[in-house]
Parts: C-alpha cells; sequence; structure tokens
C-alpha cells in the first residue's frame, strides 16, 4: 500500500484510539457522573443491552418516518406537478407553501398531537408537513424549468398536450423530484424523533426521554449510537438509489 | 384533377410579432414572401441573421400563424403541425434519458404505434448516418455532431414527405460541418425527400440545394433566387471547384446588393 493510503487509514486509526481511550477512562462512571465510560456502553450495546425495547422503537420511528415521507412525497408531487403546470395556481398557492413552509414543522407537533392523538399518527402528519415541502418545489420548478425547446420540438412533431406532458415533462422531473427527496428523507427521520420527544407514546425519541429520566446514560448512549448507524445505511441507501436514478434517467 | 401538387406553397406571406405595452415594440419579421417548392426539391433560404428565416420555416411547421397570407403544404392549408412534416432544430433538442434509437422513435410514438417497420426505417436511418453501433448510447455519450445527425434520423423516422432543417448545423465545427453536408446530400438522395433548409452558410446552401432562395434583412422578402447548377450527388471536392466559387460569390453579391439598397438601413438595423 502506497503511503498516502498508509497515512489516511493510519490517521483515521489514530483518532480513533486516542478518542475511544479517553471516552474509557475520563469519566469517572459513578453515580453522579454524566458521561458513561466505553464499557457501559458496549455492555448496553452487546447482548445483555435491552435490545427488544431499541427495535421495537426503532420499528415505530422508521414506521412513521416512512409512512410520513410516503405521504408528503405523493402530495410534494401532485401540488408540485399542479402549480408548476398553472401559473394561475402558482400565483393563487405558492404565496401560502412559502408561508407555511417559514414555519418550522415542528412548531405543529403540539397540534398535531390534539388532532391526531399521541399515536404514530401524529408523528406521521408532522413528517408528512415536514417532507412536502422540499419535493413540492424541487417538483415544481423541474416543471417550470422544462427545456422550452424540447416542448416546441414535440409540438412540431404534432404531439398533444397529453404527449408533451407524458413524453417531455414527466420524465424530465425524475431527477429534480430525487434531489427533492434526499432532502425530504434525511428531514423525515428527524422530524418523526423530534415529534416523539415532544409527545408520544413509542418510538425512539420516546425511549431517549425514558433512559434520560431513569438516568441510565448507558442506554442513552447505545441508543444515539443505534442512530448514527440507521442514519448512516438512510444516506448510503439514497447514494446507490441516486447513482442507479442518474443512470436510468439522465438530466443533462 | 391531376394536377402536380406543389409541396409547399407560401403566398403574400407576413409575420409581424405583436408589441407588448411600450417597452416591446410590434415588429414585421416576414414581408410579402411568395415561394413554391415542388416535390423532390432542396431550397435553402439564406439571409443574414435576424431576417426571419426561422420564422419563415416555423410558419411552414405550423408552429407559428402568419399573420397574412398563407402557407399550404401538399395543397392544404396549414393550421398547425402536421404528422407528415419531419424538423430539426440548431439544437439537437435530444431527449437525455433515451437512447439514439429511442430519440429516433419520438414522432413515430407521437404518431401512433411503434411498428416494427418504423424500427427497421430507424435502424437504416442510423446506418446510412454513420451511426451504426451507436443505437444504444445516451446523447451526453455522442459528439455534437453525432446529436445532429440522430436529431435529422429523428426528423426523417416517421417518413415525413417534407423535411425541415432550421441551420442543423450552426453550432458545429467547419470540419464537422461539411462532412455533415455531404452526408445529408447522401441521405436527401436515397430518401427521395423535399428539403428546406435555413442557414446562414452560403457554401453550405449552394452545396446541397437544388435552388437557393436569398433573403433580405429585416423584414424579410425574397431578393433573388439562385439554382446552382449541379448535378444532384454532391461531394467535397465540388467544394475546391472553380464553378462552385462562382456560385457562391453570385450569392454573396445578390445578399450584399439587397443591403445597400436600402437607404435607411443604419435605423432598420437598430
Amino acid at each position: 500500500m502506497s503511503v498516502r493510503v498508509w497515512l489516511r487509514w493510519g490517521v483515521l486509526l489514530v483518532t480513533t484510539a486516542i478518542l475511544l481511550l479517553c471516552w474509557q477512562t475520563l469519566p469517572t462512571g459513578g453515580p453522579g457522573s454524566t458521561l458513561p465510560k466505553l464499557d457501559a456502553v458496549l455492555a448496553a450495546l452487546g447482548p445483555g443491552g435491552e435490545w427488544d425495547v431499541y427495535l421495537r422503537a426503532l420499528r415505530t420511528t422508521l414506521i412513521e418516518a416512512f409512512a410520513g415521507l410516503a405521504i408528503g412525497f405523493v402530495a410534494g408531487v401532485v401540488f408540485g406537478v399542479l402549480l408548476g403546470e398553472s401559473p394561475v395556481l402558482r400565483r393563487g398557492f405558492y404565496p401560502y407553501a412559502l408561508a407555511l413552509q417559514a414555519l418550522p414543522p415542528i412548531a405543529l407537533a403540539p397540534i398535531f398531537v390534539i388532532w391526531f392523538g399521541l399515536g404514530v399518527e401524529s408523528k406521521i402528519g408532522l413528517v408528512a408537513a415536514a417532507t412536502l415541502f422540499p419535493i413540492l418545489v424541487s417538483t415544481m420548478t423541474g416543471v417550470a424549468q422544462t427545456d422550452p425547446v424540447r416542448i416546441e420540438m414535440a409540438t412540431a412533431f404534432a404531439a398533444t398536450k397529453a404527449q408533451i406532458r407524458r413524453k417531455i415533462i414527466f420524465p424530465g422531473l425524475v431527477v429534480p423530484i430525487f434531489s427533492g427527496l434526499e432532502i425530504s428523507i434525511v428531514l423525515s427521520f428527524l422530524a418523526a424523533i423530534t415529534g416523539e420527544l415532544i409527545s408520544a407514546n413509542a418510538g425512539v425519541g420516546v425511549i431517549l426521554e425514558v433512559y434520560q429520566r431513569d438516568y441510565r446514560l448507558a442506554e442513552e448512549f447505545a441508543v444515539l449510537m443505534i442512530l448514527v448507524v440507521v442514519g448512516l445505511l438512510l444516506a448510503l441507501v439514497t447514494r446507490i438509489a441516486r447513482r442507479a436514478v442518474l443512470e436510468r434517467m439522465p438530466h443533462e | 384533377m391531376a394536377t402536380a401538387r406543389h409541396a409547399v406553397e407560401l403566398a403574400g406571406l407576413r409575420h409581424v410579432f405583436p408589441g407588448r405595452g411600450r417597452s416591446v415594440q410590434a415588429m414585421e419579421a416576414v414581408r410579402n414572401v411568395d415561394l413554391t417548392v415542388e416535390p423532390g426539391e432542396f431550397v435553402s433560404i439564406v439571409g443574414p441573421s435576424g431576417c426571419g428565416k426561422s420564422t419563415i420555416l416555423k410558419m411552414i411547421a405550423g408552429l407559428l400563424r402568419p399573420s397574412e397570407g398563407s402557407v399550404r403544404v401538399w395543397g392544404e392549408e396549414v393550421t398547425g403541425p402536421r404528422r407528415e412534416i419531419g424538423i430539426a432544430l440548431q439544437d439537437a433538442t435530444l431527449l437525455p434519458w433515451r437512447d439514439v434509437v429511442s430519440n429516433c422513435l419520438l414522432p413515430v410514438e407521437l404518431h401512433g404505434k411503434v411498428t416494427d417497420e418504423a424500427r427497421e426505417r430507424v435502424a437504416g436511418l442510423l446506418e446510412r448516418a454513420g451511426l451504426a453501433g451507436f443505437e444504444t448510447r445516451r446523447p451526453k455519450e455522442l459528439s455534437g455532431g453525432m446529436r445532429q445527425r440522430v436529431a435529422i434520423c429523428r426528423a426523417l423516422a416517421d417518413d415525413p414527405t417534407l423535411l425541415l432543417l432550421d441551420e442543423p448545423f450552426g453550432a458545429l465545427d467547419a470540419l464537422t460541418r461539411e462532412q455533415m453536408n455531404v452526408d445529408l446530400n447522401r441521405i436527401w438522395r436515397e430518401t427521395g425527400k423535399t428539403a428546406i433548409l435555413i442557414t446562414h452558410g452560403i457554401e453550405e446552401a449552394v452545396l446541397l440545394s437544388t435552388r437557393v432562395v436569398l433573403l433580405s434583412e429585416r423584414p424579410g422578402t425574397i431578393v433573388d433566387v439562385i439554382t446552382p447548377p449541379f448535378p444532384p450527388t454532391r461531394t467535397r471536392e465540388l467544394l475546391s471547384r472553380p464553378e462552385f466559387a462562382e456560385v457562391c460569390g453570385q450569392v454573396r453579391d445578390r445578399l450584399f446588393a439587397g443591403e445597400q439598397a436600402k437607404p435607411d438601413r443604419a435605423e432598420a438595423g437598430a
């Protein structure tokens, strides 16, 4: 292996070793300690850890995130196409879309609990509200920015309005919509957990709060570690999907 | 009655782009254009930039309505885009998510079902355009010249009876352009289509055409029609012949004379 490769991985390895060593040695670990020692966290992540609790919570959170994302995605694409195609609708509704987007979706959490209850429904609503706008805006811009020369070309070949939509405009939306989706995937996970932290009866946000209340910091950190892994996996899947989308439907 | 139909008839054609408020004045792009194109002809329309060449082509294509006068294609008044017309624009305008064959088949899809016959025709066109082996490539994998060839194959894909070309080689370098011209001449001869080419390249027009129509500065009106006295087969070798240079000189003189004859040229150009 070349020196460069050694340097790159070597630096990472040394940094990790030092950090883990500090984590193990610096915290006192006794009663009243605010940072659990590394071995305690590892134990909470080991076979003796509360995996049934972790996984049940994670499942709830992921269901909320994906169900909400699905709703936000469909609504975002539908409204994005409508607003993109009709200047009248755009003029009438886009200011409202902007106004709603200016509102941090998390601030809706309390009212969603009143509307939809403490269960997954209110969190799904919250995720949908948070993920809708990035997809709506990118879809709308994609429609409005369709190259007019492509439309002229198809028109010259006697294409109907419906054919132009189906063969020129919609295929050109795949990449813009995917860019919006990438942002929304991150937001969906964030909104689900934040919603649970505010008020819920199940999910990752709930167990984070329960472990905090019981001062079980090893488990608290174990859950954070799991979230890191899940977050990285989501990012990885998104990246693979992006490559597949660009391969199948190149934009340029 | 068995009178021969003209491919294209332009009669008293005028087009004025409407103004908008005070900021954009109405602009007369084309004035009093009369032109008849016979089946099998290759007619080029040449003129200075902004003289309304493309406006004329768009009116033939049914993309623009004339303000006055009429456009007939195969004897029928043009009221909108027609299926028997194939068109290629300055920009190849290929769809990036489609491969070469699928881009060519777009007009066929728009007009109905993609038949085996259409697929064979496209395969033949691509072969003739030197694109055999590139059928499954995406536009971004092709050079500019190859993209324009694909655009011309697409224009011919649904077997149109009239081919309209709006400066399809305008963005290409001189060498590629020469090669494309020779290829286009061959494709025109082999398919027997009627073709109208808009260009500002005098050599290109003389090399390709059975007739060259010269347009004045805006508002564009026909100042002369020149018939290059060459057989249909045009090769690169023709470019260096003295007769060729002579015809080009004639075209240039007529275009220039048309410009000088206008006393208010400075205002008109503003």
